[in-house]
């Protein structure tokens, strides 16, 4: 019967909530879902729980989900191995180790409380055991039996489906790169791949078969652009979902309305791997969406830090110019945020109106009236064209310039040289070198297809977005959960040198954020362009 | 045809990976072998190593600054772990753990100062550790920096393994006045931790 009914959830054109529609109105399966996550009740009530023999674990740690992990696949971390607690897994004999008979609800209870497992034995003393009532144990029971058995949409045994979304405010660079990149990717992917379903064929046949041969499948790849205003988003999106649910997401392009789609990807439980956008969440909490860094907030945070060591020995304050709109507001909260002051009238700001280009007569009112010792101008190298003109006193320009990477490349600010050596501009990629590529992993693959698009960063990001997202697949193997996709690349990204993005990424169980830091730079004239040099590793 | 060429090399294929299979050991069944053993054993090691602390200077939960030769080398008694804040395996158990021992070694007349550092500088800033240590009630010293400063240190105590999940078990015991470092790898219960810490500061 919960077959009928998940037959009837994936046929549904008007599909919402995936998951256990039916379970969810069971009370104890929730209870269970409630004890699996948090280690209590569905009343709050916590379980006490014991690890190490004689050692408590603080209340709402120690719950199943901390090592065995919302897949119920568990991990391998820190030398401690959480084994494979999903239903298929537990309620059935294990012939290969740990061999030991299936487990049922009373072995299962005995092994919560006890830490006896179903072949009579103590497991380790890192496993905990719990205080369970008879109810709470039949609970978790029920809860375990459908973890792990909804099949994911998106796969058959020939094609995993991928999608990638794009806004109407996505900016050029990341569309074009999209366009260049992602259809080269999946076309130099899935002639690589009809190899190795040859083998995946010769290795079903075979007794001694090699599981990841038969984990490929052909990536079918499509765009989801959406249109018109972002109140009419999750309505487009659930259509495209509806059409043609994906296996996951990879990368795409998501403008400054990211929280659309994060909330989509964590209602429809599907994986969204590394998307451009300037403004994620702010919130580091969801658990299907993984981007590059928090964009625009990184910036800001290290601004605020790097003012507040800068204007701890100069007298006057800090002006923030920044443009009335989503990454303006939001960077200029993290400036403030970053900058911490308990006078915040030391920063004074001003809200342009988006893209008006302040005059020289304007940047000289602003300076006056504020008489900022410092200027940070979240503006785009077009706005700035009258800061750095002749016609605006130098005089009035404060020696202290912080600028972000986000609003100003500062490659397109022309008559640069006469403020530059006074800027400092907050840079979140690798910086670039005189003689040798900047992203070296990405451009090696990029030239070999022929593509070289101005927009070099957005080239690399749709690229290793997709490596990231073929890495991910080729660890999973056959268990296609899109947790447990998740939870591999948690592992697999930390201190990874799959990108040349970044001089560093680390990632690891909830984080989502791959970078967390950026370069204070220098700029200088070279060749006749103003060009990001030398920097400094900024952590917030 | 082709069902008997296929049938020879199907044979042959067998013939040969039955001896491969065994000594390799790659894609036999076996192949975690070495995690059921960590998991099923609840042994730990206990050895001695002297450490050359660094001069570098990391910050508390409360972005004061640290020096950690001060804090780790000046005589007085450690007792230091590694943790990040969303491993979610053994540090919660670690935390815990010391935290229990705390409590058991509250009334001896030598207890040592209580350290945990950061293996995961970059996610575990102050605030973030200072959140850690409230939800465990821990009232030690919890320590993080930069990447950089951070990786120094724990290449002098021999706790840097690279990647996070690679990350293992250590806590670090030293009774203080020039005494060599007890260094205990791998799990224990809290009376274990407090047995050797007694042991060694008699």
């Amino acid at each position: 019967m919960r077959a009928a009914a998940i037959v009837v959830a994936v046929l549904a054109t008007t599909a919402t909530a995936p998951s256990f529609a039916d379970e969810a109105q069971d009370p104890l399966w929730s209870a269970g879902r409630s004890i699996y996550y948090n280690a209590a009740r569905i009343d709050g009530s916590p379980i006490r729980v014991t690890v190490q023999q004689d050692v408590p674990l603080p209340p709402g740690s120690g719950a199943c989900v901390s090592c065995h992990r919302r897949s119920g696949l568990g991990v391998a971390e820190g030398g401690a191995r959480a084994l494979n607690v999903s239903g298929p897994a537990l309620f059935q004999a294990s012939s290969v180790p740990p061999i030991r008979p299936a487990y049922d609800d009373a072995l299962l209870a005995r092994v919560l409380i006890s830490g006896i497992d179903a072949n009579g034995q103590p497991l380790s003393d890192l496993m905990p055991r719990y205080e369970l009532t008879a109810e709470d144990a039949l609970a978790v029971s029920r809860y375990l039996r459908t973890l792990g058995t909804e099949p994911p949409p998106g796969l058959t045994d020939t094609e995993i489906t991928i999608a990638s979304i794009v806004v109407p405010d996505s900016p050029d660079g990341e569309r074009a790169a999209l366009q260049a990149v992602l259809p080269e990717y999946v076309k130099v992917k899935n002639g690589g791949t009809r190899h190795e379903q040859r083998r995946s064929e010769m290795s079903s046949r075979n007794y001694y078969g090699i599981k990841r041969y038969r984990a490929y499948r052909e990536w079918k790849h499509s765009f989801w652009r959406l249109t018109g205003k972002p109140a009419t988003w999750p309505a487009q999106l659930q259509k495209y979902y509806a059409e043609s649910p994906p296996f996951a997401i990879v990368s795409g392009s998501l403008g400054v309305n990211a929280a659309i789609v994060d909330d989509f990807c964590e209602q429809m439980e599907i994986a969204c791997v590394l998307p451009m956008t300037s403004l994620p969440p702010a919130a580091e909490d969801s658990f299907y969406s993984l981007y590059f860094s928090s964009g625009v907030r990184l910036e800001g945070r290290l601004i605020g830090r790097h003012l507040a060591r800068v204007m701890s020995s100069t007298k006057g304050g800090v002006l923030l110019v920044y443009n009335k709109d989503a990454e303006g507001l939001a960077a200029r909260q993290a400036v403030r945020d970053g900058f911490a002051s308990d006078d915040p009238d030391l920063i004074s700001d001003y809200a342009m109106k988006p893209g008006k280009i302040p005059s020289a007569r304007d940047w000289a009112r602003m300076l006056k009236k504020s008489g900022a010792t410092a200027l940070v101008p979240l503006l785009s190298a077009a706005q700035l064209q009258n800061l750095t003109s002749t016609k605006l006193d130098r005089l009035l320009v404060p020696d202290v310039i912080v600028t972000a990477q986000s609003f100003t490349n500062w490659s397109d600010v022309s008559g640069a040289e006469g403020i530059i050596d006074r800027v400092k501009h907050v840079y979140p990629y690798n910086l670039p070198t005189a003689n040798a590529s900047q992203f070296p992993r990405e451009d090696v693959w990029l030239r070999s297809r022929g593509i070289d698009l101005p927009d070099r960063i957005s080239a690399a990001k749709v690229l290793f977005a997709c490596k990231a997202l073929g890495m991910a697949l080729a660890d999973i193997q056959s268990n296609f959960s899109r947790e447990y996709l998740l939870e591999s690349l948690e592992h697999a990204l930390d201190n990874s040198f799959l990108t040349s993005l970044y001089p560093r990424i680390t990632l690891g169980p909830d984080q989502r954020f791959l970078s967390r830091g950026a370069f204070l730079a220098r700029v200088t004239m070279v060749e006749g362009k103003p060009q990001i040099t030398n920097g400094v590793w900024m952590q917030p | 045809m082709r069902s008997r060429t296929f049938a020879y090399s199907w044979i042959e294929f067998l013939a040969l990976l039955l001896p491969i299979a065994a000594l390799a050991g790659e894609h036999t069944p076996d192949e975690h072998a070495a995690h059921r053993a960590a998991m099923q054993s609840n042994k730990f090691t206990v050895e001695q190593a002297s450490y050359a602390v660094p001069d570098i200077v990391l910050v508390d939960q409360d972005g004061v600054e640290v020096h950690v030769r001060d804090l780790l080398s000046s005589g007085r008694p450690v007792a230091l772990n590694f943790i990040f804040t969303t491993c979610t395996t053994i540090c919660p158990v670690m935390t815990a753990t010391m935290l229990q021992m705390q409590g058991q070694l509250a009334d001896d007349s030598q207890t040592p100062d209580f350290i945990s550092i950061s293996i995961d500088p970059d996610y575990d800033t102050a605030a973030v550790m200072k959140s850690y240590a409230q939800n465990f009630g821990a009232n030690w010293t919890f320590l993080t920096g930069t990447h950089d400063d951070v990786i120094k240190v724990l290449q002098s105590f021999d706790a840097y393994r690279g990647s996070k999940v690679n990350h293992f078990a250590l806590t670090l015991m030293n009774p203080g006045d020039n005494a060599s470092w007890t260094r205990v790898e791998g799990l224990t219960s809290a009376m274990e931790l407090a047995r050797i810490w007694r042991k060694i500061s008699s």
